[in-house]
């Protein structure tokens, strides 16, 4: 069963301004679909896109989810342990099969072991780019600015690559090197140099911590678009890591439009003193 | 305030760590076990990644133990309605939450009332299991 969401990606005809708090486009980009805005958290409409704004989605974990909403047996059980269920369902039926030997060695990495725990070091690109909460896009004419409410983390994708600073396109880096293009509707963005990092399987789902680690071949295909109704901004990523996956992976991640949000300095991590590991195992 | 708390840990099962927190909590504080202090509030800070309490609690033996109470980020709380006056100095709690693994003065919040009866809960909890029993209730209306 193809998703409502994803199934009608492709929209249709030239963009207008629709009176969306999203509209921050600048006159000159009027050719270019209208990304810009603050988008967050899905906290209402259609359940399906509230599965896909924890963390990430697939079509398998979509359809896993409906078939248990669907089931009657499931009447009485809170909507949240159907949530882990289809999420730990397709990591265990999606990933895990496309995952290379090495790539499966990774699961379970201790969570103390998170350099965004232990170090208070931010995410790498595979997890940033699904992180929870906002995303803030500025679309730009030689750019496009991707703001992140987690870790205050922001990437630039450049639509110009000669625009880039020359080290941005040589050194690896935790969030990587970034160029995109205008696909009719959509931002296609291309990343590659991105520094070997944890990747975001297990994303606290489930009671397990089941994130792996990719290696510093990872490189990504993401592609942003707005819903029909234009309220939704929907991205599907093809992560391609030949060390970890044995084919690429299709993820997906949907926010919500949230003009009256803002995002807030992350300023004030501390790094714990006071902890055990091994954790996830108890 | 049980019944909260119920809906809370339950989630706080499932998920073992903050949901939407920036890493998971897992390896500071013990989810499975609950923790309630009384005490008065010397410094609330609303800041990423973690909103932090300070708490003074009046041991039995009248010993006043400074306690901290570490929450979801800033990032989470004022999505439902948090702000920096939310928890002021010189409030009286009782605040309800994850003790550490190796049982320090700290703990991860679950939920709080404040002396005149006002509770607040685990602000990414309830409101988003709220949120997804209307959304399950509309998708069923529509089928």
């Amino acid at each position: 069963m193809k998703s409502k969401v994803f199934g009608g990606l492709v929209l249709a005809g030239i963009l207008t301004a629709t009176g969306s708090a999203c509209s921050q486009k600048p006159a000159a980009l009027a050719e270019v679909p209208e990304l810009s805005g603050m988008w967050s958290g899905v906290l209402n409409g259609a359940i399906e896109d509230m599965f896909c704004d924890w963390g990430w989605c697939t079509d398998v974990g979509r359809e896993r989810l409906a078939d248990l909403l669907d089931d009657a047996t499931n009447d009485e059980r809170p909507t949240i342990q159907l949530f882990g269920e289809a999420a730990l369902y397709q990591i265990e039926h999606y990933v895990v099969p496309r995952l290379t030997p090495a790539g499966r060695a990774t699961l379970g990495v201790d969570p103390a072991d998170d350099p965004g725990f232990l170090l208070c070091e931010p995410w790498g690109f595979a997890r940033q780019i699904f992180a929870p909460h906002q995303l803030q896009i500025t679309q730009l004419k030689d750019r496009v600015e991707l703001h992140y409410g987690t870790w205050d983390a922001r990437r630039t994708v450049w639509l110009d690559k000669h625009a880039a600073p020359r080290s941005a396109a040589v050194e690896p880096s935790g969030l990587g090197f970034s160029v995109g293009h205008y696909d009719g509707e959509t931002l296609v963005v291309e990343t590659s140099g991105i520094a070997a990092n944890f990747a975001p399987w297990g994303w606290d789902w489930s009671s397990r911590f089941i994130d792996g680690k990719h290696s510093a071949e990872l490189n990504a295909t993401e592609r942003y678009t707005r819903s029909e109704d234009r309220d939704r901004l929907l991205l599907t990523v093809t992560l391609n890591d030949p060390w970890s996956m044995s084919e690429p992976l299709v993820l997906k991640r949907v926010w919500s439009a949230a003009p009256n949000e803002q995002i807030y300095p992350d300023k004030d991590c501390e790094r714990p003193h006071d902890f055990i590991k091994g954790s996830a195992a108890q | 305030m049980k019944a909260t708390l119920t809906v809370a840990a339950t989630a706080m099962l499932l998920f073992t760590g903050a949901i939407h927190a920036h890493h998971s909590t897992t390896p500071v504080y013990d989810s499975k076990r609950i923790v309630t202090k009384t005490g008065v509030v010397t410094q609330f800070k609303l800041v990423n990644p973690h909103a932090t309490l300070k708490l003074d609690v009046a041991e039995e033996d009248g010993k006043v133990v400074p306690w901290i109470v570490e929450f979801d980020g800033r990032v989470n709380l004022t999505r439902f309605g948090w702000d920096d006056d939310t928890l002021k100095p010189g409030d009286r709690i009782t605040v309800t939450g994850n003790p550490t693994h190796s049982d320090s003065p700290r703990m991860f919040f679950i939920e709080l009332e404040r002396s005149d009866g006002t509770q607040l809960g685990r602000a990414m909890i309830d409101p988003t299991v709220d949120a997804l029993e209307e959304a399950r209730r509309k998708r069923a209306a529509q089928k």
